[in-house]
């Protein structure tokens, strides 16, 4: 029996295209990385190994530190392709489209940035359709692969920039979303206390970064705030 | 506005001076334009603004020639209101205004950003893509939603088109830069087909849509001044930057599911991303448009297009209204006409 079975394309993304089946009868996702013919092929193999390498890594290093995070059931790095646990739940991309108050969804997906950041990791990538909202609506950040380690607070306020502009973007008529985030961004320095020191210097507190994101966007063309 | 007359657009966002047409149904005429090419150094908001106020007479008689019209055909007056170097709008502004009151006709200022994906959307017939917009000071990408149009990535720093002239003018090459660079890149891989990009590596900065260049830029003068060849330091930048838009291009089709990609912008005249955004639209299964080059650079015709269309969905500018605004938003703008 083939350990992994496709049942059908669930996103063609601007990296890879994700698939859902069964791994060993476990329900699982495939993410393919294609290449990318438009760009330089060295520059394309290079891109695409380097962060195929850095989702796993960091995949494997947060999960070990309790953050949830699919586990990975195989890699297969000449195929650039990986299998993972599948999670239960949905993008948030498409939760925000139900006409609910999304305040307390928010809230953990500020959380779940939060605890990644405390690790001293940038996601990268914060759009909405990278970030699952579980079925106990619970935030999962998925798609590690422009994740990086990070102890500049510069990193983590572009970090939180990126989903800003993705708020106001795509999700304008929902009030405050960026503020709900925040809220519950900052709620997990005063729930946890100070960041300890990590290996390679000071992660900045929730506070720095949150008035980070406040300086990038003054700095960023024609701000509006 | 009566129905035969003709709608005049002017442009002056920075360093061009541009004046253009539409005619009464809104097909767009090639503009007459007039640019400052500083000897030295970047623009000088102030010189540019003088450089407008100096030329306007001139182009304005150029452009009424262009098509036998005279100023009594022009029914509608369009300007850029922003955003720009707030000198050079100030000088469009004011010309703008006194020809509308010196012809009793009405003014109408518009969104410079919304102008450059109007023009593109009329010439290439796409209906709702999403724009990478690449130029001298702005590097963005926008979609529509709703009734705006939405910046999804923008750059941190610089704009991409400022970059390139900024390397090109370390390298002794005049403004504008990027022409001369895809030059000599061209020459580069025309004589070393088979060269390795690895061997002239450069940062490649993507953060979700956000995009940085002044990282790049100051690799890139960094490697010429170790000893790299200057065409294959041009080529290497190329690769490296235009992959970079074209990679939060391609984020943005699937974060959105269009699949019309639009190119916009003076570097949206740059043959190899013409190519690369065609190769990733066409891998997607979907369209990359390109504007001729005279509509990618900033021109007076776009901003006659966008005051026609918003003249006929019903908004004039009066005067006490007309004031620049140098930071004016590409989401600021209500899209009324379509």
């Amino acid at each position: 029996m083939e350990p992994w079975i496709p049942d059908e394309v669930l996103h063609t993304g601007a990296e890879a295209v994700v698939t859902s089946g069964t791994w060993f009868g476990a329900n699982a996702i495939k993410k393919q990385r294609t290449e990318r013919k438009w760009r330089h092929p060295e520059l394309d193999a290079h891109l695409t190994k380097k962060r195929l390498q850095n989702e796993i890594k960091l995949m494997v290093k947060l999960r070990n530190k309790g953050l949830p995070l699919p586990i990975i059931f195989d890699v297969d790095l000449s195929q650039r392709s990986m299998i993972m646990q599948r999670i239960d739940g949905e993008p948030l991309i498409d939760i925000l489209k139900i006409e609910v108050n999304h305040k307390k969804i928010l809230h953990s997906v500020g959380k779940s940035i939060r605890l990644l950041h405390r690790e001293a990791v940038t996601h990268g990538d914060l759009s909405t359709n990278n970030i699952m909202i579980s079925n106990n609506e619970s935030a999962i950040l998925i798609d590690l692969g422009l994740a990086k380690v990070e102890y500049e607070v510069e990193g983590f306020g572009i970090d939180l920039h990126v989903l800003h502009e993705i708020f106001r973007a795509s999700h304008p008529n929902i009030d405050a979303a960026m503020n709900h985030v925040i809220e519950g961004y900052l709620s997990v320095d005063a729930d946890l206390g100070e960041v300890q020191l990590g290996s390679g210097g000071t992660i900045p507190s929730a506070h720095e970064c949150v008035n980070r994101l406040e300086k990038i966007k003054q700095r960023v063309r024609y701000h509006s705030g | 506005m009566q129905e035969d007359k003709w709608t005049l657009g002017l442009e002056s966002t920075a360093h061009t001076l541009s004046f253009g047409l539409v005619d009464p149904n809104g097909i767009p005429y090639p503009s007459k334009s007039a640019s400052v090419r500083p000897d030295e150094g970047g623009i000088h908001p102030r010189k540019a603004a003088e450089h407008h106020s100096e030329h306007v007479g001139r182009v304005l008689q150029e452009i009424l020639e262009s098509q036998n019209l005279q100023i009594d055909d022009i029914g509608l007056m369009s300007f850029s209101q922003g955003p720009g170097l707030a000198p050079c709008l100030r000088a469009g502004a004011a010309a703008a205004r006194s020809v509308a009151s010196m012809r009793n006709i009405p003014l109408i200022g518009v969104n410079h950003c919304v102008a450059h994906i109007e023009i593109g959307r009329q010439q290439c017939g796409c209906r709702d893509p999403v724009l990478l917009y690449a130029s001298g000071g702005n590097t963005q990408i926008i979609a529509r939603l709703e009734e705006r149009y939405r910046v999804l990535g923008e750059t941190l720093d610089i704009g991409i088109g400022n970059m390139l002239d900024k390397f090109a003018r370390v390298h002794g090459i005049p403004f504008p830069g990027g022409p001369v660079i895809e030059r000599l890149a061209n020459k580069w891989v025309e004589m070393h087909p088979d060269c390795s990009l690895g061997d002239y590596s450069l940062p490649y900065v993507v953060q979700g849509m956000d995009l940085a260049f002044s990282g790049i830029l100051t690799a890139a003068v960094n490697m010429v001044a170790r000893g790299a060849p200057l065409e294959a330091v041009c080529w290497s930048l190329q690769e490296h930057a235009f992959a970079a838009c074209v990679e939060v291009a391609e984020r943005a089709l699937a974060h959105t599911g269009k699949d019309e990609l639009l190119l916009g912008g003076g570097v949206a005249c740059n043959e190899r991303l013409r190519n690369m955004s065609e190769i990733m639209c066409q891998e997607r299964g979907g369209e990359s448009f390109v504007p001729a080059k005279m509509y990618c650079i900033d021109n007076g015709t776009m901003i006659a297009r966008l005051g026609w269309l918003e003249w006929n969905s019903g908004r004039e500018t009066i005067i006490i209204e007309s004031g620049i605004n140098q930071n004016l938003r590409t989401d600021d703008t209500p899209i009324v006409w379509a």
